[in-house]
């Protein structure tokens, strides 16, 4: 050690010694911005991508299985649609329906915060507070007041408790510029720990929380008979506001003045201040939005599905809505179909697993199929944007990737 | 004496118009300060990135040590001996001193901080630098951080050291400490390049001065036989008339009245101090200085972008004589009073615009409030856009492309044209035609021309002295956040306003005198 530290370049000997070294080669491997692909080029990039990733999923079937993976491919489709001798499983095609509907609201919500490029990552902690609140209100308001008081004392109280989760950071942010996605990580973490408290009271001595309100379904959301579906109506409503909100969020982003607020700050706190746009309570005002559909869906989520809380009632959609929010490019319609894509992989990979087709596919490795398409629909965004140039043919593809740039540039010119 | 750097017919282009550096023959010998002057946009700083290898020339070649070399890199110049500290310090703000010295030098996989730390020592011993290597560089003031750049470059080994204007940010004190280290490093035999606008400071440390103006090298002085006037007449030059068409102001009645205006900026420097000027109707009121001091300041406080201290008071005028004071006002409040303020600030696409959106969106920026319902009205903005288009002839492939991929012309036409559109009283502009080409620029200073001859009263910060005196019918010189002269364009030369910029009181006492009558 101590010889080596003699061989630290010493001012006088270091430019001599620099001098003889052979100029360095290029690096083997850069990432180059491309900015001249067609939309057909960019579709193609990545339909190569996914298609790259369902061969190797394939192949891992294969392997793994070491049965005929088109087999396990009928396994994944049925996880959501499958048929028996009464025509569709409704069970599994409703819960499908239910958790597009959870992951899909509360990818909603992060988009306008998103726009505004408020990294809110306290989605769960959001949905939580909601939920708890709710419970709350079930809990200390059944059999003292009429149902349909107790849900609207608790819808109110979830919405403002996802809001005020949601505000708290965005205060902090707005005021001194704190990190906000640190401060919402640690929101979640107290959210989760509330939630656990609450429940260990609420059990007493039982393994886990039961049905609240079991027999006199209190404070339960009504729910939408169906003539022909048995027992998985309560989904319908949900949905319907779900669909209703996507329409809502597109037009708030797009069509109204505090959408616009939201991009011209996202793009630029100096020009939103040129501007006279108060840049702190626009961050307020969209991170309470944001947070208020967070609380609401934790309201529907205790209310309408699960009748009960612990703190994995988000179902973890509180992250996995961040995925769905960016593959979507933050619009709401493209949300929606990245959000099918992903609860339909993950019904498939768990219908797979629990199909025991092979032994060897059990919950995990067919999760890996799930994440390994995700990662191939990144990598698919990514090199729609960016190429790859090698240091041999470093000149010719730099030039095809480069030639159109410049043209762009110079062509309002012309 | 031994030539270190020879630098033989270099010219620089950028594009097709902007030539930055044309013909430049330029010898540095070993030993010796060299102080590089020329006022803004000269071409000082690009001549000298291409010594450090942050540029290629286009043209003439480099001997260093008698030998042709090519720089591609900043290495490449390492490799060389020679080394820049730029005006904006690029060092990591997590790490130490002695982290940052080392970073991107070759070496092993480990690193032996307690030899990095002892050696950065010894090198500050040297030359007489105070630096503790294991301060971190956020802990440190503005001078820490420049000793640390120049103590890279020693550790680099280099031997003509390059400094871009290192005492923009200097207080008197740190100056002087930082000259003393300059001479140790004279006499150790370096060559040292100064990029400077201070002529006092020229006239302290150098041993010789090359003069730039416009990219061509126009003089080299030895610093024994200069003085203060003929450094400037080489700086500024002779007068070049410009054809810029210029009417009679109107007499109008002030339509800003600025007093007693004191700005402090968030680090608790000063940057305006006791300013007091009028902006009269149907005149352009020309603003020069050297960068940096306070024109930008200025401008923000009066559009309610910046605080200002107790006692300042800016006072505007509507059109039916009543007189509003907008210190402590926000932008939109100045908005409310039905102040028609416009503003065309200098960093257009950080600032002015926003470059993911369209015209129509941009447009937008000063009118998405109107109208009642929670809904943005488009047809309005849309209009003015189209308007804007055809009026100052904006190239664009739609009204929809984001402005970002215009180019610098047709962006700043988007911003004037917006600003423009709200019909202003009172249009201040920042380096309105900086960066644009000749035809551009003239259109640029026909719509102010148009506006002054409406009775608008118009504020222009200019960098380029002669488009200030063939433009503007009074230019008001700042340096460092002091008013130090209120010229009348038409009877004013470029040597006396060089001299104001420079600091120089000549005539304050009597122009606020005229200023208060």
């Amino acid at each position: 050690m101590e010889t080596n530290a003699k061989n630290i370049p010493v001012t006088e000997n270091l430019a001599p010694a620099a001098k003889e070294q052979p100029a360095k080669k290029a690096p083997f491997a850069r990432i180059v911005r491309r900015s001249n692909l067609t939309k057909g080029q960019i579709f193609l990039y990545k339909a190569i991508t996914i298609l790259g990733a369902v061969v190797i999923s394939l192949l891992y079937l294969w392997i793994v299985g070491k049965k005929n993976p088109f087999e396990a491919v009928m396994y994944i489709v049925e996880g959501t649609i499958c048929f028996n001798s009464n025509g569709l499983v409704q069970s599994k095609f409703f819960s499908f329906l239910k958790f597009l509907t959870i992951l899909f609201a509360i990818s909603l919500a992060l988009i306008p915060a998103y726009r505004m490029r408020y990294w809110n990552i306290g989605a769960q902690g959001q949905v939580l507070i909601g939920g708890l609140l709710t419970a709350c209100c079930m809990i200390y308001m059944g059999g003292k007041a009429p149902s349909a008081v107790i849900i609207l004392v608790s819808l109110v109280a979830g919405g403002l408790g996802g809001a005020i989760w949601a505000y708290i950071p965005a205060l902090f942010k707005a005021r001194w510029n704190t990190n906000e996605t640190l401060f919402t990580l640690m929101m979640n973490y107290i959210a989760i720990l509330l939630v656990n408290l609450s429940t260990n009271i609420w059990r007493g001595k039982a393994s886990a929380m039961t049905t609240i309100n079991m027999t006199s379904e209190a404070g339960w959301f009504p729910k939408w008979d169906l003539p022909n579906v048995r027992g998985e109506e309560y989904v319908m409503i949900p949905l319907i506001l779900v669909l209703l909100l996507m329409g809502f969020i597109f037009f708030y982003v797009k069509y109204t003045k505090h959408g616009y607020e939201i991009s011209v700050v996202g793009s630029s706190v100096a020009t939103a201040r040129y501007t006279g746009i108060n840049v702190r309570h626009v961050i307020r005002r969209t991170v309470a939005l944001s947070g208020l559909i967070c609380g609401i869906i934790g309201f529907f989520l205790v209310s309408n599905f699960d009748h009960t809380i612990s703190s994995s009632t988000d179902q973890g959609y509180g992250f996995t809505a961040i995925i769905v929010a960016w593959l979507a490019g933050l619009n709401p319609f493209k949300s929606l179909g990245y959000s099918a894509l992903i609860i339909f992989l993950d019904k498939g990979a768990r219908n797979l697993a629990d199909s025991g087709f092979a032994t060897s596919l059990n919950s995990y490795s067919c999760e890996f199929v799930v994440f390994l398409l995700i990662l191939a629909i990144l990598l698919g965004h990514f090199f729609s944007q960016y190429g790859i140039v090698f240091r041999k043919n470093k000149d010719r593809l730099e030039k095809s990737l480069t030639s159109n740039l410049v043209l762009s540039d110079n062509k309002e010119e012309k | 004496m031994e030539k270190a750097i020879e630098m033989i017919g270099i010219t620089k282009r950028f594009g097709t118009n902007v030539v930055a550096n044309s013909d430049v023959n330029l010898t540095i010998y070993k030993g010796e300060i060299l102080s590089l002057l020329g006022e803004n946009g000269s071409g000082k700083t690009t001549l000298m990135n291409m010594l450090s290898g942050l540029y290629f020339p286009d043209e003439g070649e480099i001997r260093v040590n008698g030998e042709k070399v090519s720089i591609n890199s900043p290495e490449d110049a390492y490799r060389l001996g020679i080394g820049m500290v730029h005006q904006h310090f690029k060092l990591v703000d997590v790490f130490t001193a002695s982290e940052n010295i080392i970073l991107g030098l070759p070496g092993k996989v480990l690193i032996h901080k307690d030899a990095v730390d002892q050696k950065v020592k010894e090198i500050s011993e040297k030359y007489g630098f105070e630096i503790d290597p294991k301060k971190k560089v956020y802990q440190m003031s503005v001078s820490e951080k420049q000793t640390v750049e120049i103590v890279k470059m020693l550790y680099r080994g280099v031997d003509t050291l390059i400094l871009d204007e290192p005492t923009a940010v200097l207080t008197p004190q740190e100056t002087d400490r930082l000259f003393v280290v300059l001479r140790k490093m004279k006499e150790d035999g370096k060559s040292v390049i100064i990029i400077t606008h201070k002529l006092n400071e020229v006239l302290a440390i150098s041993d010789r001065v090359a003069i730039l103006r416009a990219g061509k090298m126009v003089d080299m002085i030895e610093t024994k036989k200069a003085t203060e006037e003929i450094l400037t007449d080489a700086m500024v030059g002779t007068h070049t008339a410009l054809e810029i068409e210029r009417t009679l102001p109107l007499n109008k009645p002030a339509i800003l009245d600025v007093q007693h205006l004191s700005c402090t900026a968030e680090d608790g420097v000063r940057c305006l101090k006791d300013v007091s000027f009028q902006v009269k109707g149907g005149e352009i009121l020309g603003i020069a200085g050297v960068s940096g001091s306070g024109q930008k300041v200025l401008l923000d406080s009066i559009t309610g972008l910046q605080n200002c201290d107790k006692g300042s008071k800016i006072l505007y005028t509507d059109s039916e004589g009543k007189i509003q004071d907008l210190v402590q006002k926000t932008p939109k409040q100045i908005k409310r009073l039905g102040v028609r303020l416009a503003y065309v600030p200098e960093d257009r696409l950080g600032m002015g615009l926003v470059g993911d959106f369209g015209m129509t969106g941009n447009m937008m920026l000063r009118s998405y409030e109107e109208g009642n319902t929670f809904l943005l009205e488009t047809k309005r903005p849309h209009d003015t856009a189209v308007t804007v288009k055809k009026e100052l002839n904006v190239l664009t492939p739609s009204l929809d492309t984001p402005v970002r991929n215009l180019s610098g012309g047709n962006v700043q036409k988007v911003l004037v044209g917006r600003e423009l559109s709200s019909h202003p009283r009172l249009f201040l502009t920042a380096y309105a035609t900086r960066g644009l080409d000749i035809n551009t620029s003239y259109a640029i200073y026909n719509l102010l021309n148009e506006e002054k001859k409406s009775g608008v009263g118009v504020v222009y910060v200019g960098e380029d002295l002669d488009v200030l005196l063939a433009l503007t019918d009074r230019i008001l010189v700042l340096c460092d956040g002091v008013i130090t002269g209120i010229v009348d364009s038409r009877t004013a030369d470029k040597r006396t306003i060089g001299r104001l910029m420079a600091g120089e009181k000549l005539a304050t006492e009597q122009a606020s005198q005229k200023e208060g009558k």
